[in-house]
């Protein structure tokens, strides 16, 4: 059995994180960017990259397993994420599986307490010192 | 339906301004690592013409559902990557509100010798308001 890390929070979402984003990505989908198409679509606002949110995560991976850890990662994309919103990165469990190698159960979750993106990940765990 | 279609090969090179823009946008500290999600800056604009141009699609209207990476090798920088993308599945499931089509496509990222780094899955979901 693997120790679970700790929760990171994320500063508060902003517009500006999605321009950011979509230039450092390829991804402008107006959607992410121009509140008049997203309103037009249907949608109350902006909202974030599926990509940025799953980046966002995969990020804490490596801060609590450090980079390259990972030898799979998985994300199932739940709710839109909103500017304004708080989010953490929470790794639900670490089961060890063979040799030095653990699963991961993570989520992405909003202050409400809803998971906005799930994930699985694979990652090397080097040493037994945390 | 399952299908396999080629959807063609493409270059990328992997450059250190490209991957400090993706950490700096994505709250990561510099470094020179390749994070673990780069390879959309690769992959999003081929993903976008095979829904447009051959699954006529409109890319607005599909709902990214899933993703997953297998990583087979590390990422670097200064690397050459060659993409290929394909079809792996293109089904219908009926849904909360009427029918949705779901596809799935594979990208495989090589080196310039050959050797495989990385394999990514994205699967998009589109629902068809209103038909049977």
């Amino acid at each position: 059995m693997t120790r679970t890390p700790v929760p990171i929070d994320f500063p508060p979402i902003r517009r500006d994180d999605f321009h950011l984003y979509a230039h450092a990505s390829g991804d402008m989908n107006p959607l992410h960017l121009d509140p008049a198409q997203a309103q037009a679509a249907g949608l109350p606002d902006v909202m974030a990259q599926g990509m940025y949110s799953a980046a966002l995560l995969a990020g804490a991976v490596e801060r609590w397993f450090g980079a390259g850890a990972m030898t799979r990662y998985g994300v199932r994309f739940r709710l839109p994420v909103w500017p304004g919103d708080r989010l953490q990165a929470r790794c639900l469990s670490a089961m060890a599986v063979s040799g030095n190698m653990a699963d991961l159960d993570l989520g992405l979750f909003n202050a409400a307490g809803q998971a906005v993106l799930s994930a699985s990940a694979r990652v090397r765990v080097e040493g037994s010192d945390g | 339906m399952t299908v396999s279609a080629d959807l063609g090969t493409w270059d990328f090179e992997v450059t250190a301004e490209s991957v400090a823009a993706f950490r700096a946008a994505t709250g990561a500290p510099p470094d020179e690592r390749v994070p673990p999600t780069f390879t959309v800056v690769a992959s999003s604009g081929m993903i976008d013409r095979a829904l447009r141009d051959v699954l006529r699609l409109d890319p607005a209207r599909t709902v990214h559902g899933e993703q997953t990476y297998d990583y087979i090798a590390p990422v670097r920088i200064g690397q050459r990557l060659r993409g290929s993308a394909r079809i792996v599945s293109d089904t219908m499931k009926k849904g909360g509100s009427g029918m949705m089509r779901i596809v799935t496509i594979a990208v495989e990222y090589r080196d310039a010798a050959s050797h495989a780094l990385l394999l990514r899955e994205t699967t998009v979901i589109i629902e068809k308001r209103g038909q049977g």
